[in-house]
């Protein structure tokens, strides 16, 4: 029994015969056509942040050697910095966030601690 | 906790529920006027209780719960986990504001305990109030958590406060700036004097004199049960034989009718 290994068991009783019982394919490649077709659709989303953060950086890299000149300049320098780096943040999220292996890690409690 | 995507999911958890549950409890035990005006929590707060001579034994404690003064006896641990990247030094207060003042009839604060320099990231959340070291860190050393017999419960308020930052963030980069380190011997000093001139700890001093700025927040409580008083004089603390009555009030004439009236 896995409670008797002093492992914490994860998901239901059905699931943990399911998956003991099939052979031992990883998730990402169960062969359901459905599944499958959604998943190349969302690699490709992923794909499109992935080119966006890139692009995003080199903006920022970009506006940081720029030199303001006046006060004002110095204020709308900063205040456009602070908020490329904010979308930036929430773009870097957004390529993950739909990854079904990401939420599967965090709800079984292994995004906690990656070791 | 090193990956931006897990600590979104984990604050989306958090702030769900169990965040909700923390301020409902704060605003109900009226934790917010009475300790520090305006709380907002950032990160998660999580309060446990271990006694020393049975390490394995660790007392969860729910935001609010009424704890036995034998398990606040020894210093708790609390899991703070912050939400955002990078390092923050934060300041540690467990304030009771529940303490009577009979001459005033009225109640005042007592520190229970203060730390300062408490490092804490995304991935190292467990603080041990009892390994802070005392030369660097701990202001005031733990006192347990007591109420005196005839007292309703004591509120306790662990409040978790940010150290400001040591230079300007540098708005592009996303490098988060080191805390400023704060020097103990000046913070007790300060608050040995502030509490010599009140008579009681105000939080709010502290808080406006180092800019510090609170970002979480805990409460259990405690009432006089059998262990208080041997909790009490084992720490030392005046008080344990004390009860604390009512004064009695007299009651209001009022006219009796002339005849019983029967319903």
């Amino acid at each position: 029994m896995i409670r008797e290994q002093g492992k914490l068991p994860i998901g239901s009783r059905r699931r943990r015969r399911a998956i003991a019982s099939s052979a031992n394919i990883p998730f990402e490649q169960l062969p359901y056509q459905c599944f499958q077709e959604a998943r190349a659709l969302l690699q490709e989303d992923r794909n499109e942040k992935l080119e966006l953060i890139a692009r995003y950086r080199k903006r920022i890299d970009n506006l940081i050697d720029t030199v303001p000149v006046t006060d004002a300049d110095k204020l709308r320098k900063e205040g456009r910095l602070r908020d490329m780096r904010t979308k930036l943040e929430a773009t870097k999220i957004l390529a993950d966030i739909n990854d079904p292996l990401v939420k599967k890690r965090f709800e079984d409690g292994q995004g906690e601690n990656p070791s | 906790m090193n990956k931006p995507i897990y600590r979104h999911l984990a604050d989306k958890k958090w702030r769900s529920y169990q965040r909700a549950i923390l301020l409902q409890r704060i605003t109900q035990m009226n934790v917010i006027p009475d300790v520090l005006p305006l709380i907002d929590p950032i990160v998660k707060t999580e309060l446990s209780f271990v006694a020393p001579a049975i390490p394995k034994r660790r007392r969860n404690v729910a935001h609010g719960e009424i704890i036995d003064s034998r398990v606040s006896e020894h210093p708790p641990v609390i899991n703070i986990q912050k939400y955002d990247k990078g390092e923050k030094l934060v300041t540690i207060a467990v304030v009771n504001p529940d303490v009577p003042n009979v001459e005033r009839d009225s109640f005042a604060s007592r520190c229970h305990y203060l730390a300062c320099n408490v490092p804490i990231t995304p991935t190292r959340t467990t603080v041990e109030l009892k390994s802070l070291t005392l030369d660097n860190q701990v202001v005031i050393p733990w006192i347990p958590a007591y109420a005196q017999k005839g007292l309703p419960y004591q509120r306790m308020s662990v409040v978790v406060l940010e150290q400001p930052a040591s230079e300007k963030a540098a708005p592009g980069t996303g490098i988060v700036p080191p805390s400023m380190p704060l020097e103990i011997s000046d913070v007790k000093g300060r608050v040995q004097a502030w509490i010599a001139k009140r008579g009681d700890f105000c939080l709010r001093t502290v808080v406006n004199h180092y800019r510090l700025s609170p970002i979480g927040v805990d409460l259990f409580r405690t009432e006089w049960d059998e262990g208080t008083a041997g909790v009490m004089q084992r720490a030392g603390i005046v008080g344990h034989d004390v009860e604390f009555k009512r004064k009695r009030v007299e009651p209001l004439p009022y006219q009796r009718l002339k005849e019983e009236r029967y319903r």
